[in-house]
């Protein structure tokens, strides 16, 4: 068997089990959430520790989704869909996906964008890119977590903002070509910038690309990751 | 003010995992639905959907054997299963880019990925109601498909709602097209694509391309579309319809063969490759091709007895004479109470295949049998099977039977020196040079005069006998282009004079459809189109 067999052959096993593993995944999730709801309202005693265990699955399924997306990206199997979108719309989708897991931790998300603000951009890769970056924000925030969007010139810029003690000086920087103080392709915070970086890329209009930065301008000093979309 | 809730809202949700089932049902109770009914697979959703008009579905994309959640919907919207105002809202766990690409001409409202939560659920579904409230006027004036009234709602909606503007133009340009208004197609892709070069604006413009008869610009078009995204299947589709109109039928095969390697169940698509693929002799692409119609086409609309045909006639070619008659037994037990049109391609399918496998008594009965039924109602004959059964009487020295034929294509082509010359050559092939010029130029004059009369009494104003005349022309010859652009146009006057009714403009609409089919970018065609908008939008 040739090489290139190989390959097509990776790709579809890939591909199927990570749809498999969504689907568990969306039932672990869904159900985990029925019962956080009763015992919520039963007083149970072991409501916090569902909060965790929610916050775990959320990041297995950030791992598939950029463990897919990377794959079909760099074999140039994945052709982005633009597509306009509202930005406020898309924000508040992301808040109101992580509010069950923040709201236990006592930390408060809250939006900051134009309502008429729209974009093009790939949306499930976007929220892909927010989701998982919130997701850390998760273990960093003392207990305020910003999503904001804003027309930055011919970019559109998208932003969350923690008010934690912000990243550590290898990992800032005003444009991700300039990023080499990590590397990108190990431990999970690298592949989450290095994922973050190729979905920023794959955006294109009229000879600009997008880029993501990481400053420490968040709320008080805390940790702002943004990703411009051209 | 009442609070949101699905209370009393009809939905149905459809999933192969009881399991994933049940969760659905759950988020959805969360907010108060008390009416979800469930299927298992496409099938049982189908049927559910044409037992009572659902407000709400939610489907998986995967459904495990059988129909996809794609299917499901192209089904369901074909025969008019969903209204308008209902949501589609298509659940996977794959990334949907491929998906929505697949499926450029049939969209869900929505594509939600798994895993998803009842809060995101919830907030979708609400922003899709508000949205279809902001389009409803739009959306009633197309289902009283008053286009022209469609068109002028979304320049006023665009004027006021900035952030659905390109969901608006998309559906000003759907709306272009499908009145025919090609320039004005063209402004509206122009204008989206001058802002940013979105795969479905290239698409429709390659389309207004297409139709104006510019195929260079259009090739190059759906080409760029098809380099950006790969899995842009319908791009495929199209590039391979303009190749063809071309005449490059090598490239047009190649281009259908990348189609249906991404999605191979589609049946137009394999018929189409079908016949390109028995023109360029390719026959075991065409076997596949057709085989899969004639398989996969089971319950499918699109399929014909010319598929059936099209199998047999390969396994002719391949010397396989078993193979054609098992076809031409399958389809003759498939079309066992076939009349009219399909009974006639029934008979001719089975009359040529024999012929071609040499058995002449059983060729001979059907092709009689064929010609009769031409005889009975000629207009159910096509130019091209007409050429074929002409030839085959002229073999069996049925010389009156083939003639009148032959007349039959002049009478539906008398000004297309493209099908005149293949008349001709067929003529000239049967050592009938002499006869058959006579019988093409008589055949002309008679059609011409046929014409003339009836314009003639359009001219005095005498629109009735015009169209009786016209109408009963174009049942005779219904791929004449002069004729039924005369039969449309005498309609239109007649409403321009008398008033507008709903059978006039069905009516019209017939005739319009057959010239679109022929050649769209006639341009008497695209004046009469403009009339008849503007009649239909004051009924």
């Amino acid at each position: 068997m040739s090489d290139k067999d190989h390959s097509l052959e990776f790709s579809t096993v890939l591909a199927s089990s990570v749809h498999d593993m969504k689907n568990s995944l969306s039932m672990l999730l869904g159900t985990l959430d029925d019962i956080t709801m009763r015992c919520d309202d039963a007083q149970c005693p072991s409501s916090s520790k569902f909060a965790q265990v929610q916050y775990e699955g959320q990041r297995v399924n950030n791992h598939l989704i950029q463990l897919l997306a990377i794959y079909k990206i760099e074999n140039a199997m994945y052709s982005p869909l633009i597509a306009e979108h509202s930005l406020q719309d898309f924000l508040e989708e992301s808040a109101m996906q992580s509010e069950a897991l923040l709201a236990p931790k006592g930390i408060a998300v809250d939006c900051d964008c134009d309502e008429d603000l729209i974009a093009f951009f790939d949306r499930e890769m976007v929220a892909g890119v927010v989701n998982n970056v919130v997701n850390n924000a998760y273990r960093y925030s003392k207990d305020k977590i910003r999503l904001s969007a804003s027309q930055q010139q011919e970019f559109v810029e998208i932003s969350i903002e923690d008010n934690g003690n912000g990243y550590p000086a290898n990992m800032l920087c005003e444009h991700s070509d300039q990023l080499t103080g990590v590397n990108f392709k190990s431990g999970s915070t690298g592949l989450g910038l290095y994922f973050s970086s190729l979905v920023a890329k794959m955006h294109k209009n009229k000879g600009r690309q997008g880029y993501i930065a990481c400053s420490n301008s968040g709320i008080d000093g805390g940790g702002k990751f943004s990703i411009f979309l051209p | 003010m009442k609070l949101w809730s699905l209370k009393d809202i009809k939905i149905l949700v459809v999933d192969d995992f009881p399991a994933m089932r049940s969760m659905m049902r759950s988020m959805l109770m969360a907010y108060g639905a008390n009416n979800i009914k469930e299927a298992r697979n496409g099938e049982e959703a189908l049927k559910q959907l044409a037992d009572e008009k659902m407000e709400l579905v939610l489907c998986d994309y995967n459904l495990g054997e059988g129909k996809d959640g794609q299917q499901v919907l192209e089904e369901a919207k074909e025969r008019e299963l969903l209204p308008y105002s209902s949501l589609f809202i298509m659940n996977t766990a794959e990334n949907t880019s491929e998906m929505v690409m697949g499926a450029v001409e049939f969209q869900p409202d929505e594509y939600l990925v798994k895993p998803f939560n009842k809060v995101v659920l919830q907030m979708r579904i609400r922003k899709l109601q508000e949205k279809k409230q902001g389009l409803k006027k739009i959306s009633d004036a197309i289902e009283a498909k008053d286009y022209q009234k469609a068109i002028v709602l979304c320049d006023a909606a665009m004027q006021q709602d900035q952030k659905n503007i390109f969901e608006l133009l998309k559906l000003k340009g759907d709306l272009m097209l499908r009145i025919s208004d090609y320039q004005g197609g063209e402004q509206v892709y122009e204008k989206v694509l001058n802002i940013r070069a979105l795969a479905w604006a290239q698409f429709g413009l390659g389309k207004v391309y297409f139709y104006q008869n510019r195929l260079e610009e259009a090739r190059t078009l759906f080409e760029a579309v098809i380099a950006d995204n790969n899995t842009f299947v319908t791009a495929y589709d199209w590039l391979a319809k303009v190749e063809k109109a071309m005449g490059q039928s090598k490239k047009s095969q190649e281009t259908l063969a990348k189609a249906v390697a991404i999605s191979p169940k589609h049946v137009l698509r394999q018929k189409a490759l079908g016949e390109v693929s028995y023109q360029n002799e390719d026959y075991d692409v065409a076997e596949k091709a057709y085989k899969t119609v004639v398989r996969e086409g089971r319950n499918s609309i699109h399929r014909t007895p010319s598929d059936f045909g099209g199998l047999a006639k390969v396994y002719v070619k391949k010397s396989a004479g078993k193979d054609a008659l098992k076809v031409i037994g399958d389809m003759k037990q498939e079309y066992k109470n076939a009349a009219g049109k399909e009974l006639l391609t029934v008979t001719l399918v089975e009359g040529v295949v024999q012929k071609g496998l040499g058995n002449d008594e059983q060729s001979a009965a059907a092709l009689d049998k064929a010609v009769a039924l031409f005889e009975e109602e000629p207009g159910n004959l096509s130019s091209e099977d007409a050429m074929e059964l002409a030839k085959a009487c002229f073999d069996a020295g049925k010389k009156d039977a083939g003639s009148e034929l032959m007349k039959h294509v002049v009478r539906n082509n008398h000004e297309d020196p493209h099908m005149l010359e293949q008349a001709r050559k067929l003529f000239s092939d049967m050592g009938m040079e002499e006869e058959g010029s006579e019988i093409i130029s008589g055949t002309q004059k008679e059609v011409v005069a046929l014409n003339n009369d009836g314009v003639d009494l359009a001219k005095q104003g005498n629109f009735k006998d015009s169209i009786r005349l016209f109408v009963k022309a174009a049942r005779a010859m219904p791929e004449n282009l002069i004729i039924n652009l005369n039969t449309a146009q005498s309609i239109i006057m007649l409403m321009q004079k008398d008033g507008v009714n709903e059978r006039y403009l069905e009516q019209a609409q017939v005739y319009l459809n057959r010239i679109k089919s022929m050649n769209s970018s006639n341009e008497r065609f695209q004046k009469l189109m403009a009339r008849f908008h503007d009649l239909s939008g004051a009924k």
